[in-house]
């Protein structure tokens, strides 16, 4: 369990990293939190050649408020941080959720937003929450940045869809809507375990309790965090009640393909969906009446 | 890299590792420390590169070419005797090993009862994962022809021979000094092919060799434990009262049959429990399988023999319309009819339960655990979705078997004592234990007394820290010992002092006359006089079996779709005899009931029908944590044990033993109301989900 050798580097800056990316493309991989990729090399899994260490680049290190809402985030800031900084729940909670469920505080103390998510681990939680509150992302190359939904990021199981020489830099997450009730589930084995299937939903309602928007997803249950667009068209409309979301969650557990057959099967992870999305649902629309009482007030 | 070399490159070692066949007639077989022609199982080694440091090791050992020719895998232990392939050239089948444990009439006796209760019941396989791998470093000085080995084992006196054997070195040119150990529970008692590697290459090439192990190889090659199935059927009388307990086992030994006789054994033993049972028959095939070797892991068979006699009960309960807990009630032994035999016979000595009171346990633990209120909370939980279950489950924990063990304890004119042992610890806490025991017998201060264990070079003869025994068997002969040693400096003391031994007291560096501060003498002087530089004495405790009580209830809610386990409340009752230490005693119980629940709800080693380990991380081998255990209350029992002068019980795998069975026993209470009968162990959330997925097949009502 210790990695093949690789050249390391330590860039100042940002330019800096980009530069390298841009020198060694494939060969190399940028170095974050090092929570999943040492691990990965440990056990020889992934063996880059080229090691970019983003930590001596301070400038990939922030949490902002950003106009009109919501927060932008860089892509070293880390996950401990966004877990309890008061800027961040008044930003968006659902962040400050997620963060809070991933691992434990020593992982979160290390680990970041912009390898979280770059990762791409199926199940992973942030990844999930962030799609769901249709976060987008700016990825640099050098002398280039483009604006992409975080949600195209993945591209499979532990695949980012981004070029070698890109860097995940920044996260844009807008804000809650006032009324809106979020709630995020997750079925994992043993407390430190890894997620298995987590799920994200966000209601509103209107007074007399109709659904007026509706946003959800499941991760775990496919390679990719699952954007549950077919679920909430059927929701929208309708009143807030134990029976729609049983219906609801039902028909989404379908859509539970992956499995393993140590920790949880196909079954297993379907019973998972549907449990944890009821869950949610009944969370979210909770909240969101509550969150509507008061803004009433 | 420095060096590699392939099995056939290293002919001097070439040999099996040693260990003694069971019984004549079985089929002892260990593997060579590299396999030379066939690979039984995934994990075993096949080369050995040497390099400066671990980085450049396992570059070398990626660079390694092996050419494999598949052969079929065997991975099931049910096993058709035509058609499957042989695991070692020459075998009739992969049968290694039979043994029979009967009392009474045996299965006979089962025509004879009215109701006969028949159940099969697996206990699936572990892997013990003790926080640091197994290691081994050696130096060997060639001008003086002496081998030092630094190893975690927990046997230090069989791999002192084991290096001797298989090195050719006279057992006195070799040296194994055991340094604290980070964890071994039963796995650690073998001796492994790295560790001759590591000593074999430091003589050869003459430089300081240090081999240790990483998660992977502790998932891989390392022993793993438990793997059983048992076909049981149970006889009873109308009133409900066992007859007969019929059980007919396999214990999958893995590739190579080296250490799974020992916990067939104890599982053969231990099903019997705390129960009156006139006739019982356990017999047991050791059947091979290509997957990692399989022996003593905490409980080492105990708490599988526990789980089938529990689980039993349970359904012989259900047959009979009877509750779980009075079905025990009627056959508890009662404390009058202690010492209670058997009839069976355990390495040609009878199996004698000394000493309790397993009906004020039993009582002790269904009263804690409110087993009469519990059905009312169950009703009105599950009116809320919420799915309660209790478990109640008992078993004596057999303890202190094994060959004796000795102790040497050395008083010096300095006033400093020194106690020696064959035993080792892995975190059990010995030396202060020890140190208690030898300080209380000499009337010595504590601070004075130093242990010193798991040293060849001590020459203390004994076997090692397994199967619950070192207090049992070295605690005794420490307190042997150190009597001895007080004996003579009291004898000098006195005739010095000119007064009676009753009357003298060891004080700072003096014995003093108690009641006469004024009549004293220096310890020096008695010591010189009684005994020279030092006083010395060596002694020996036995290793006569001793049974303790074990209770556990157990409250638990399973969640009906994640099928998760959430233990709500856990009582254990035990007879821990007489204590040395009560903090170190509950952490031993505590330590092994949480061993147990991983064993019932998250830990499982699986293969594939190719003989493909599917967990060999901890992301997919579950343990469970601190923050995962439950808030444990103990009552504990002292009965001194009545086979060992200090009366002293070991306390080490009890807390392991009836924790599968009251376990399962919660869950499938608390699934009750979807018809899922949970005979086979482990019941994480994936195998449950796979056996409601079975029940909703035939048409349950899942």
């Amino acid at each position: 369990m210790k990695p093949r050798a690789f050249d390391y580097y330590a860039p100042a800056s940002l330019d800096e990293a980009l530069a390298l990316l841009a020198r060694y493309g494939a060969r190399a991989r940028p170095l974050a939190g090092g929570q999943s990729l040492v691990q990965l090399m440990n056990m020889r899994e992934v063996s880059p050649e080229i090691i970019v260490d983003l930590n001596r680049a301070p400038e990939l290190a922030y949490v902002r408020t950003a106009a009109g809402g919501g927060l932008v985030v860089g892509a070293m800031a880390r996950l401990q941080h966004l877990a309890t900084s008061a800027a961040v729940r008044g930003g968006n909670a659902a962040v400050t959720q997620a963060a809070n469920q991933v691992a434990f505080p020593a992982v979160r103390s290390r680990g970041t937003l912009g390898g979280n998510v770059a990762h791409a681990e199926p199940g992973a939680q942030l990844p999930l929450v962030l799609s769901v509150l249709d976060a987008q992302v700016t990825v640099a190359r050098q002398g280039a940045r483009r604006n992409m939904l975080l949600a195209a990021v993945f591209g499979g199981a532990r695949v980012n869809t981004l070029a070698p020489e890109e860097l995940l830099v920044e996260v844009w997450i807008p804000p809650l809507a006032l009324a809106a009730g979020y709630a995020i589930c997750e079925f994992r084995r043993g407390h430190s375990g890894p997620p298995l299937v987590t799920v994200a939903t966000i209601l509103e309602l209107d007074d007399a309790g109709a659904i007026v928007t509706a946003r959800m997803g499941v991760s775990g249950a496919s390679d990719v965090p699952l954007r549950l667009r077919e679920e909430e068209s059927l929701l929208v409309g309708q009143t807030a009640s134990e029976a729609t979301f049983a219906s609801i969650a039902e028909h989404a557990a379908a859509r539970a393909q992956r499995g393993d057959p140590v920790l949880a099967g196909v079954d297993l992870r379907r019973r998972a969906v549907r449990a944890l999305l009821l869950r949610a649902l009944t969370d979210s629309a909770a909240r969101a009446t509550q969150a509507e009482r008061q803004e009433g007030l | 890299m420095l060096a590699a070399f392939s099995a056939r490159e290293l002919p001097e070692v070439l040999k099996p590792l040693p260990g003694t066949p069971r019984a004549p007639g079985s089929h002892f077989v260990a593997p060579t420390p590299l396999a030379a022609e066939v690979v039984r199982f995934v994990g075993e080694p096949v080369a050995v590169v040497v390099a400066e440091d671990a980085y450049a090791a396992e570059d070398g050992a990626e660079a390694v070419v092996v050419e494999y020719a598949p052969l079929p895998a065997v991975v099931d232990v049910e096993q058709d005797p035509v058609t499957t392939p042989v695991i070692h050239d020459g075998w009739a089948s992969n049968v290694a090993d039979h043994f029979v444990v009967v009392a009474g009439a045996g299965a006979r006796a089962l025509e004879r009862a009215p109701v006969v209760v028949e159940e099969t019941l697996a206990i699936g396989r572990l892997s013990a994962q003790p926080m640091e791998p197994r290691a081994v470093a050696a130096v060997y000085d060639a001008a003086e022809g002496r081998l030092t080995v630094y190893l975690a084992t927990q046997s230090v006196t069989q791999a002192h021979r084991g290096f001797s054997e298989m090195l050719g070195l006279p057992l006195e040119r070799v040296r194994v000094v055991v340094p604290n150990i980070g964890g071994a529970f039963g796995v650690k008692t073998r001796f492994y092919g790295e560790e001759v590697l590591a000593a074999h290459l430091a003589m050869r090439l003459g430089r300081p060799m240090r081999w240790v192990g990483d998660r992977r190889e502790e998932f891989t090659v390392t022993n793993q434990g438990r793997a059983q199935l048992h076909h049981v059927r149970i006889g009873l009388d109308d009133d409900g009262h066992i007859l007969a307990f019929v059980d007919h086992f396999l214990q999958d030994a893995g590739a190579y049959n080296i250490t799974a006789s020992g916990p067939a054994l104890n599982a053969a033993i231990t099903a019997h429990g705390p129960y009156r049972i006139p006739h019982l028959e356990m017999a047991c095939d050791i059947v091979l399988t290509n997957t990692t070797p399989t022996g003593p892991y905490r409980g080492a068979g105990r708490p599988e023999g526990a789980y089938v006699m529990e689980r039993m009960l349970d359904r012989a309960a259900e047959a009979m319309g009877l509750d779980r807990a009075e079905l025990r009630r009627r056959n508890l032994i009662r404390p009058e009819e202690l010492p209670y035999d058997t009839g069976m016979k355990r390495q040609d000595r009878a199996v004698v339960f000394d000493a309790g009171d397993y009906p004020a346990g039993f009582e002790q633990v269904v009263r804690s655990i409110d087993y009469e209120g519990f059905r009312t909370r169950q009703r009105a939980e599950r009116e809320r979705g919420v799915y309660l279950g209790i478990g109640v489950a008992n078993c004596l924990e057999m303890s202190g078997i094994g060959l004796g063990d000795s102790a040497r304890v050395r008083l010096d004119a300095s006033g400093d004592v020194v106690v020696m042992t064959a035993v080792s610890q892995m975190g059990q806490g010995h030396p202060t234990a020890y140190a208690q025991i030898a300080a209380e017998r000499l009337g010595a201060p504590i601070e004075r007394v130093r242990v010193i264990e798991g040293d060849s070079a001590t020459g203390v003869e004994g076997i090692g820290t397994f199967a619950s025994r070192s207090t049992v068997a070295a605690g005794n002969a420490i307190a042997l010992a150190a009597q001895r040693v007080r004996q003579r400096l009291l004898d000098a003391a006195a005739q010095q002092l000119e007064a009676s031994e009753d009357d003298l007291e060891w004080q700072g560096d003096d014995i003093v006359v108690r009641g006469a501060p004024g009549r004293r003498i220096a310890l020096r002087g008695v010591v010189a006089q009684a005994g020279g530089e030092s006083i010395e004495e060596v002694a020996s405790g036995q290793g006569t079996p001793t049974f303790g009580f074990q209770g556990h209830g157990v409250t638990v809610a399973v969640d009906p779709d994640l099928l998760t386990v959430e233990v709500r409340d856990y009582v254990i009752c035990h007879d821990a005899g007489t204590v040395v230490n009560p903090l170190l005693a509950e952490g031993q119980t505590i330590g092994a009931a949480v061993q147990g629940l991983g064993n019932v709800t998250s830990e499982e080693m699986r293969y594939d029908a190719a003989g493909q380990p599917l967990a060999t991380t901890l992301h997919s081998y579950i343990l469970p944590s601190s923050v995962d255990t439950p808030e444990y209350r103990l009552y504990e029992q002292h009965f001194p044990a009545r086979t060992n002068p200090e009366g002293f019980r070991g306390l080490g795998e009890g807390g392991t033993i009836p924790s599968l069975p009251a376990l399962a026993q919660a869950i499938e209470d608390a699934l009750s109301p979807f018809g899922v009968r949970l005979n086979a162990l482990p019941l994480t959330p994936q195998r449950l989900s796979e056996a409601l997925q079975r029940q909703a097949g035939r048409g349950g009502a899942a």
